[in-house]
C-alpha cells in the first residue's frame, strides 16, 4: 500500500494511468476491462445475502481526474458512474440510485458546495453520502461550509488513494446497510399491512358468516315451525274430539306427512353439516340404478298427486353401477321434490334415465317458472334460494340441491341446471360414470353393517312376536311407550326400563329374547349397556340380539354401535313396519341363543 | 255476534295450514275463503271484503307484509282487521306491519279463535 500512498492527483496520475504504470494495480485494472460498462448492468437489485454493488457517482469537470478516481476505486467492486458537470450529476442522480457522490468543489456553473446542498435538500437522496474533493488547501471555514451544505466528508488534495478508497468503501457499506435495513423495514411494513388487511377481511368474512348464520337460523326455525303448526294444530283438534271419521283420518295423515317433512329437513341439515365437515361417506357397492330411480319416483308420487302433477318416467335398463343406493335415491328424490315444488298444480314432471356412452344420465324436467339467469350459477350453493326475502315462492331451506351436487360429485359425476328452451321450466341433469372403479375395496355383503341392518326383501311384514320377551330401554317416555305399544300390538311380551341400571336389573331377572335400546340417555348410555350385556356369559344372555334405536343416524355412528355389540342399528324416526320386520327377523335367528 | 255472518280470509301458501284453519274456522261457524299467495289474497280481499284476514308472511307473488300494507292503505279495506300468522319469531312487530296482531306458529286453535274474537269485537266497536 505504501507505493500508492503519495500519488498526487495531477496530470501525473493520468499519465501514469495512460502508461499503465505497473505499480498502479488500479490503473492496470482500469485498462484491462471496461469497468463502467460491465457494472452498469447491476444497477438496481439491492439487498440479499451477497454484497450487492452500489453506485458511486464521480463528478469532475476534468476527464483526467475522473479516470484517476475511477482507477483508484475500481478494486472496491462497486459500480462507477461518471459525470463531468454538476448538471449531469443531477441528471444521473435522478436516474440512478447513488450511494456515494465524490465531487470536486471547483467546477464551473454548479460548484461542489451548491451541488451538495441541492442533493441534500432532495428527500430522495437522504441516504446518499457526499464526499467533497478540494484541490486547494482546505481551510476549516471551507470545511464548515461543506458540512453545512450537506457533505459528509472531505478528501484533500493531494489524494492518498488508500484513504480515498477506504472512505468510499465505508460510505458504500453504510449505504448498503442502511438500504438493507430500510428494505427490512419496508418488508415489515408491507407484512404488517398485509396481515392487517387479512385480519380485516377475515373479520368481515366472519361478520358475514355470522349474519348468514343468523338468517339461516331464522329460516330454519321458520321451516320447522311451519309443519309444526299443522302437526300441533291437528293434534289439538284430535284431542278435543268431535272430529268425524274422515276428518280424523285427514288429521292423522296430515300430522304424519308434516312430521316426515320435518324429519327430512333435519336429515338434510345433518347431511349439509356432514358435507361441510367432510364426514359424508358413501357406502359403495354394485347397485341397480333403474330400481333406485324407480323407488325414488314411487316414494314421491303422493306428493306429486297432491298437486295433481303428472310424473312420467323413461327408465332404460342399465347394468349395475358402483354407487350408494341410499344416497343416489336421495339425489333423485331431492331433484324430484325440487321439480314438484316449482311445478304449478296440474303440471308435468319428466324423469329420464339413460345410458349415454360410458355414462348414465339422469334428467329431471319440470313445468315450473324456470330459474332467473342471475341465479343459475348459484343454484347448487348451500342455503340459497331464488329469493330469500319474505316473498318466497317456496318452502324449504335451499339445501336439497347442494346435497345433490355433493353426492353426485362423490360418485365421480357432475350435475348441471338449465332452463328449458321449448317452454318455461327447468332441467336438472346428473351424469354418473359407469365404471366400477369407484369400488376401491370390494364389499363383502355378508360383513357389511348395512347388510346386517337391512331387511331381506320378501320378509313378511305381518310378522308375529307372540311369546317374544322384549326389553325396551329409553329414557324418553313417549318414545318408549310408542315402541312398547307397537310391540305389544304384535303380541310381544314387553318390559320397559328408563335407565341403563334399571335395564340391567330387568335383563338379569327376566332374560328377554330381544333388547331395543336408545343410545343417548342421562348417566350411562346405550354403549355402556350393550358392553355390559356382551360381557355376560352366554348362559346369562350375553348373546341376546340387540337393536340400537337412535337419532344418531350417520354411518360412523352405525359402525360404532355395531362395534360396541349391537346387531342392528335403526335410526329414528323409525317406521313401525321396519321395526317389526327387524325384530321378527332377529327373533327367528336369535331367540334360542 | 253470530260467527255465521262473518267471513274470514285465510292467506297461507302452506296447504296443511290453510286446511287446518279452514277447518277450525268453519267448525266454529265462520265462513271461510282461502288464498295461497299474496296476490290472490289481495284479489279476494278487495272482491269479498272479508270481516277479518289471517295472513302468512312468507308468501309467493306478494309478501304478507306488502299485502298487509296495501290493504291498510286502501280506503276500501283499511278497516279489515288483519292477523298475521307467521313462523317467524316476531310477536311484537305488529305496529311495524300495520296489522292488528301477530301470532307465531305453531299457534293453537284456541289462541287463534280468541284473537279472532278480540279483533272482531274491537272492529265492531270502532264501527259504532
Amino acid at each position: 500500500m505504501i507505493d500508492e500512498a503519495t500519488l498526487e492527483l495531477t496530470e501525473g496520475i493520468v499519465e501514469a494511468g495512460a502508461k499503465a504504470e505497473p505499480d498502479s494495480s488500479e490503473a492496470e485494472a482500469f485498462f484491462s476491462k471496461d469497468v463502467t460498462q460491465s457494472k452498469f448492468t447491476n444497477l438496481g437489485g439491492w439487498g440479499g445475502a451477497m454484497k450487492q454493488p452500489v453506485n458511486i457517482l464521480l463528478v469532475d469537470d476534468q476527464p483526467g481526474k475522473l479516470l484517476s478516481y475511477e482507477a483508484i476505486l475500481e478494486s472496491l467492486g462497486e459500480n462507477i458512474i461518471r459525470a463531468n458537470s454538476g448538471k449531469q450529476a443531477l441528471a444521473l442522480l435522478l436516474r440512478h440510485e447513488i450511494a456515494v457522490v465524490l465531487m470536486d468543489v471547483c467546477m464551473p456553473e454548479l460548484d461542489g458546495f451548491d451541488l451538495a446542498a441541492m442533493i441534500r435538500s432532495h428527500p430522495r437522496f437522504q441516504k446518499t453520502a457526499i464526499l467533497l474533493v478540494s484541490g486547494v488547501l482546505v481551510e476549516d471555514l471551507d470545511r464548515l461550509k461543506g458540512y453545512d451544505s450537506g457533505a459528509l466528508d472531505y478528501i484533500s488534495v493531494p489524494i492518498i488513494p488508500g484513504l480515498l478508497r477506504a472512505k468510499v468503501a465505508v460510505f458504500a457499506d453504510l449505504y448498503r446497510k442502511t438500504k438493507a435495513l430500510e428494505d427490512v423495514n419496508l418488508e415489515l411494513e408491507r407484512r404488517v399491512a398485509e396481515r392487517t388487511a387479512e385480519a380485516e377481511s377475515a373479520r368481515r368474512e366472519a361478520e358475514l358468516a355470522n349474519q348468514l348464520k343468523d338468517e339461516f337460523l331464522a329460516m330454519l326455525s321458520h321451516e320447522l315451525r311451519t309443519p309444526l303448526n299443522a302437526i300441533s294444530g291437528w293434534a289439538h283438534m284430535l284431542l278435543n274430539g268431535g272430529l268425524d271419521a274422515n276428518t280424523q283420518h285427514k288429521a292423522v295423515e296430515t300430522i304424519n306427512r308434516n312430521a316426515m317433512l320435518q324429519a327430512r329437513l333435519i336429515s338434510d341439515l345433518l347431511d349439509v353439516s356432514r358435507i361441510v365437515s367432510g364426514r359424508l361417506r358413501l357406502d359403495l357397492r354394485l347397485i341397480n340404478l333403474p330400481l333406485v330411480v324407480q323407488a325414488a319416483i314411487d316414494a314421491i308420487r303422493p306428493e306429486a298427486a297432491a298437486k295433481r302433477i303428472e310424473l312420467d318416467a323413461v327408465i332404460q335398463d342399465i347394468d349395475p353401477i358402483a354407487g350408494d343406493a341410499t344416497r343416489l335415491q336421495q339425489v333423485v328424490s331431492n331433484l324430484l321434490s325440487n321439480a314438484i315444488k316449482f311445478t304449478p298444480a296440474d303440471g308435468h314432471v319428466h324423469v329420464r334415465l339413460e345410458k349415454v356412452g360410458e355414462q348414465v344420465e339422469l334428467e329431471v324436467k319440470d313445468d315450473g317458472p324456470g330459474m332467473p339467469a342471475e341465479f343459475l350459477p348459484h343454484i347448487f350453493e348451500r342455503f340459497r334460494q331464488g329469493d330469500s326475502s319474505t316473498t318466497r315462492m317456496h318452502q324449504g331451506l335451499g339445501l336439497g340441491l347442494a346435497i345433490v351436487r355433493r353426492l353426485v360429485q362423490m360418485h365421480g359425476g357432475s350435475v348441471e341446471a338449465m332452463n328449458r328452451q321449448d317452454k318455461s321450466g327447468a332441467i336438472f341433469k346428473a351424469t354418473l360414470p359407469i365404471s366400477a372403479s369407484l369400488l376401491q375395496t370390494p364389499v363383502d355383503p355378508a360383513k357389511s353393517p348395512a347388510a346386517l341392518a337391512s331387511v331381506p326383501a320378501g320378509l313378511e311384514t305381518e310378522g308375529s312376536l307372540k311369546t317374544t320377551r322384549v326389553l325396551v330401554v329409553d329414557d324418553e317416555p313417549d318414545a318408549r311407550e310408542m315402541v312398547a305399544a307397537l310391540l305389544e300390538q304384535r303380541g310381544a311380551d314387553v318390559m320397559v326400563a328408563d335407565s341403563v341400571r334399571q335395564a340391567l336389573a330387568l335383563f338379569e331377572r327376566e332374560r328377554p329374547h330381544l333388547l331395543v335400546a336408545d343410545i343417548e340417555m342421562p348417566g350411562e348410555d346405550g354403549y355402556s349397556l350393550i358392553r355390559k350385556i356382551r360381557n355376560l356369559p352366554l348362559g346369562r344372555g350375553g348373546r341376546t340380539p340387540a337393536i340400537a334405536l337412535t337419532a344418531y343416524a350417520s354411518t360412523p355412528d352405525r359402525m360404532r354401535l355395531l362395534d360396541a355389540g349391537f346387531n342392528v342399528h335403526l335410526p329414528k324416526p323409525v317406521q313401525p313396519a321396519e321395526l317389526i320386520e327387524v325384530l321378527t327377523k332377529l327373533t327367528q335367528s336369535g331367540k334360542h341363543i | 255476534m253470530q260467527n255465521g255472518d262473518k267471513l274470514i280470509l285465510v292467506v297461507d301458501d302452506f296447504e296443511p295450514n290453510r286446511d287446518l284453519y279452514a277447518y277450525i274456522l268453519s267448525d266454529n261457524g265462520f265462513k271461510v275463503a282461502a288464498a295461497s299467495n299474496g296476490l290472490e289474497g289481495l284479489d279476494k280481499a278487495f272482491q269479498l271484503r272479508p270481516d277479518l284476514i289471517i295472513m302468512d308472511l312468507s308468501l309467493p307473488m306478494v309478501s304478507g307484509h306488502d299485502a298487509c300494507r296495501q290493504l291498510k292503505a286502501d280506503e276500501r279495506t283499511k278497516h279489515i282487521p288483519i292477523i298475521i300468522l307467521t313462523a317467524y319469531d316476531i310477536p311484537n312487530a305488529a305496529p311495524e306491519f300495520g296489522c292488528e296482531v301477530i301470532l307465531t306458529k305453531p299457534c293453537m286453535p284456541d289462541a287463534m279463535l280468541a284473537e279472532i274474537k278480540r279483533a272482531l269485537d274491537s272492529a265492531e266497536r270502532t264501527k259504532v
